[in-house]
């Protein structure tokens, strides 16, 4: 018997196992997915704010540049419309810088560097005015020497601030590019980190199945083939079913197993009830010898198959009647019950002894002669005739019996003699014994009585 | 009966796991598509359309943020909103709205008939200042006469009430969020307020609660253009998918495959405005000077010459049935300019400021202005403002000599007939006008009137009257959805898309 510890269900653990599978699954594609949303994140962050901070910082360069020439062609307007012209871009350009300083900002610039680049571009703006007003006052007709210095002065710091200005987000520039060198390099390393960590998933997934198909070989497939070996073996061996276990197919085999044990019971009870019955059809039940079908049926089997004559011989309890009516018939059936004994011990193992019904018993004796028959027969009647049987407490009585012989010579056949043959050879037998009986009966009873020929059956 | 809840365990867990997955796939993809990004050039002050004259106001938040009871779709077509129907009073005195039910505003809070009732009220206390006061002045009563039905009384017939309604200036707004409206706006539209980075832009999330339809972008953002060369740098790179208005610098991008045209029916008015009492401006003959000294045909090309806008000669669309041809009232006539500034006793080589909000428009119309002005003997300052020192030093402390400026709202001839407007017109003979305008009896007469107002207005050169600005904004050539009939000045998502 396999011997095994209560535990949990099939169904459970199925369930455990599928729910694990599903869980590692699940944990391997969250673990993934987040990994992808990083980089999709990091990605992105390169794609959009990191780029646009880039962008920003080019364009600022390139504006910070065009302040310049922008400037010049303020100092060198000489009509109000140029004037006014360049001021207009000038304006529009300044306010973008600013609009992209502050973009600049929020994106997470050096809050020094953009202090500064805003300090630069407030004094371009106010150079700007006041060259603006003094390029008007040129344009008005002021020819003043003076006016013109301070306006080549102002024009010589408005390219001076253009060009601190291109500088100082030319840093910027540079730098965001240098960030995002080194953003995408760890990009970069993510990624392959992000690949073994995916090869290592797999493979501890792909060892989570693999065990889990072994778990499931060991635990079901084996255990339902060994069910299934067991039931089908010619002798079901009961102590080989795997029943200590909990699961589901411990309890199968729980169940093959009683089903197989009511089985192997219910056929044992119909072989008993096989044999009582053939007993008690052969049986006489008072005395346990063979009755006259079991006699009958070995008679014919001795015929069929004896190299020797038989005698059949029926001996009858003399005055059995008085001992029924004299003791009753328990006594009675007592007094046949130690007959029946004493008539067995007295006879071969070879013979056959019957009770035919009531004191009538029947013998079949496998003999060289009649004579040899009557030896035997003769002996038991003495010995019977000598020996007494207690019929009541205290009461022992003498009884005698009468015996009629006859011998059937069936050996030396050419042939196996037919069923109706036989039949007739074995009545006739009977009969002849009976007659014999009869003689005995007729003769003053205790002896022994032949009949007169021997029985041939090739004279049937 | 244990294998079946096993069973049914099991196809639970399973389907629980693959709604997780769907769950992580999701946030990965269909976002790109749902991002609308659009330039616009003047950042208003508030985002309360109840409370700023800033168009762009409304362009932003009507009918994508706040609602009205009625509103104008995308056909040009007047429909309830808010309202589910109404009715009006046989002797047409009285308007009666019955709302809809289950409008909730962005905070939870529940729009019914009362807050109906306090959204008009507070539009018709003068306190507030709605910029659109005029429309509404002939109302008398507003009451919420059970949980869904409003009535509003009239002292005399308005049949344009509805539309007046469904402007952006009477929008409903909630009692316990309108004071904070303007930083923070509440409405019921199927778009909420998600942030206002000054100086940047405006952003806003679709209201997945909305009670209508559901919009397919999730996120527009409206991107504040203050300049010109900022305006062509984020084109270049793509950084918007649309323009809220024609620039100058549009044109150059039709080039690219990615960009096209779409038209807006509205109804702006790019005119010269003069503060009527300030000197010289106070005098007739220098308005008229004015008027006769700018080239309308030469500005009008101010945005590039496959543009022909129409020029006007009074404030009034073409458009319109009523519309009377002016354009030839005033020539542009130098000469005749100089003479009229003469006999005004205008010194040849005053100074004057011309001040210009911070538009493309403003500018470079602005610097073709100042060369029309010099030509007649002024000299001309550009004084350049950002756009909410212009609404609060030009058009409520009226502290301006002349400004170039677009009046975009729809029908809005009444501004002249206002008292205390920015361009301190003395309107006593066109207020007049205005009154009979207000009781015209047909049709016909209305159009007469109206007629008569424009030449009115001509008649005292109240603003050098330009052109009509041409209505063609610059989109991204995948954006489908637009209201394009629509005349109230707005950018209304609810049907924009990016077709694939």
């Amino acid at each position: 018997m396999i011997h095994r510890h209560k535990g949990l269900g099939l169904t459970t653990k199925t369930l455990c196992l599928t729910l694990a599978v599903m869980g590692l699954i699940l944990s391997v594609i969250i673990t993934l997915s987040e990994s992808y949303k990083q980089l999709h994140e990091q990605t992105r962050n390169l794609a959009t704010s990191e780029m646009e901070s880039l962008m920003t910082s080019v364009r600022l360069v390139q504006q910070s540049e065009s302040l310049g020439n922008l400037g010049v062609r303020l100092t060198s307007a000489t009509t109000h419309s140029a004037r006014r012209r360049a001021l207009i871009d000038l304006t529009d350009r300044m306010t973008w810088v600013g609009q992209l300083t502050n973009r600049l900002a929020r994106q997470g610039g050096e809050p020094e560097l953009i202090e500064q680049v805003r300090q630069t571009l407030h004094q371009l703006e106010q150079n700007t005015a006041e060259l603006n007003l003094s390029v008007s006052e040129r344009i008005d007709g002021n020819t003043d020497p003076g006016l013109q210095r301070h306006i080549e002065a102002l024009s010589s710091n408005n390219r001076e601030l253009s060009g601190q200005l291109g500088v100082l987000v030319g840093y910027f520039s540079a730098n965001t590019r240098r960030q995002m060198v080194s953003q995408s390099e760890m990009l970069a390393s993510d990624i392959q980190t992000q690949r073994y960590n995916l090869i290592a998933l797999s493979l501890v997934v792909l060892l989570f199945a693999l065990l889990t198909g072994i778990y499931f070989e060991f635990r079901i497939v084996r255990r339902i083939l060994h069910l299934e070996r067991t039931v089908r073996s010619p002798k079901v061996d009961i102590d080989a079913f795997d029943t200590l276990g909990g699961d589901e197919i411990s309890r199968l085999s729980k169940t093959v197993r009683s089903y197989v044990q009511r089985i192997q019971s219910h056929e044992a009870q119909m072989r008993k009830a096989h044999q009582e019955m053939t007993y008690l059809a052969e049986h006489d039940t008072l005395t346990g010898l063979a009755n006259r079908r079991h006699f009958q049926a070995a008679a014919r089997r001795l015929l069929r198959e004896s190299r020797q004559p038989l005698c059949i011989a029926i001996g009858d309890l003399d005055y059995f009647k008085r001992i029924n009516d004299r003791y009753g018939h328990a006594a009675g059936d007592q007094v046949l019950v130690d007959l029946a004994r004493l008539l067995e011990k007295g006879i071969r193992e070879s013979d056959v002894l019957a009770r035919f019904g009531g004191e009538e018993f029947a013998f079949i004796l496998p003999v060289g002669s009649l004579e040899d028959a009557q030896k035997v027969i003769e002996k038991l009647r003495t010995r019977l005739a000598e020996h007494s049987i207690a019929a009541a407490p205290n009461q022992s009585i003498h009884l005698s019996m009468s015996f009629g012989l006859a011998l059937v010579d069936a050996s030396n056949l050419e042939q196996p003699l037919d069923d109706q043959r036989l039949e007739t050879l074995l009545d006739s037998a009977l009969r002849a014994a009976d007659e014999a009986l009869y003689s005995a009966k007729h003769n003053g009873r205790n002896q022994v009585e032949l009949a007169p020929e021997t029985l041939y059956a090739n004279a049937i | 009966m244990q294998m079946r809840s096993n069973q049914a365990s099991i196809r639970r867990a399973v389907t629980a796991c693959l709604m997780l997955l769907l769950a992580l796939c999701v946030p990965f993809s269909a976002q790109a598509s749902e991002h609308i990004r659009l330039g616009i050039q003047l950042e208003p002050p508030s985002l309360d359309p109840t409370r700023t004259a800033a168009v762009s106001a409304s362009e932003i938040t009507w009918c994508n943020l706040f609602e009205g009871l009625t509103f104008v779709n995308g056909e040009g077509q007047l429909r309830p909103r808010l309202a589910k129907s109404w009715t009006l009073s046989d002797d047409q005195l009285q308007y009666r709205f019955e709302l809809r039910h289950d409008i909730r505003f962005h905070d939870g809070r529940t729009f019914n008939a009362e807050v109906a009732e306090f959204a008009l009220q507070r539009l018709l206390d003068p306190g507030n200042a709605n910029p659109q006061l005029e429309w509404y002045k002939q109302i008398t009563g507003v009451k919420a006469t059970d949980e869904y039905s409003l009535e509003i009384t009239l002292k005399r017939p308005d049949a344009m009430l509805p539309f007046a309604l469904s402007l952006p200036a009477a929008v409903m707004v909630h009692p316990d969020s309108a004071a904070n409206n303007g930083e923070h706006p509440v409405g019921t539209g199927p778009y909420r307020f998600a942030g206002w980075e000054k100086g940047h832009s405006v952003t806003l999330l679709r209201n997945d609660d909305y009670w209508g339809k559901r919009p397919a972008l999730h996120e527009a953002r409206f991107l504040f253009m203050r300049t010109s060369v900022g305006t062509e740098n984020m084109l270049a790179e793509g950084l918007v998918d649309g323009l809220l208005s024609v620039t100058r610098v549009g044109n150059r991008f039709l080039l690219r495959p990615d960009y096209r045209m779409s038209p807006r029916q509205l109804q702006s008015k790019m005119i010269l405005a003069i503060n009527n009492g300030r000197p010289p401006f106070d005098n007739l003959q220098v308005r008229r000077a004015l008027s006769h000294a700018i080239d309308r045909q030469n500005l009008s090309q101010l945005y590039g010459p496959q543009f022909k806008p129409q020029l006007i000669g009074s404030h009034f669309p073409p458009s319109h049935p009523a519309y009377v041809d002016l354009v030839d009232r005033y020539p542009y006539d130098p000469e005749r300019a100089k003479t009229l500034l003469r006999e005004a006793g205008v010194e040849p080589g005053t100074r004057i400021a011309l001040t210009i909000p911070p538009t493309d428009y403003g500018r470079y119309g602005g610097l073709m202005v100042a060369e029309d002005l010099e030509r007649i003997g002024f000299r001309v300052e550009l004084e350049q403002l950002d756009w909410s020192r212009w609404l609060s030093q030009v058009f409520k402390q009226k502290d301006y000599a002349l400004t170039l400026i677009m009046h975009v709202e729809p029908m809005d001839l009444n501004i002249y007939a206002r008292d205390n407007y920015y361009f301190n017109y003395d309107n006593t003979r066109f207020k007049a006008i205005w009154e009979q305008v207000l009781n015209a009896a047909s049709e016909t007469e209305l159009h007469r009137l109206l007629g008569e107002a424009q030449r009115q207005l001509a008649e005292d050169a109240v603003n050098v009257f330009l052109f009509m600005r041409p209505e063609q904004n610059l989109m991204h050539r995948q954006l489908r959805g637009m209201w394009e009939k629509s005349p109230i000045p707005s950018f209304v998502l609810e049907d924009v898309y990016w077709a694939p």
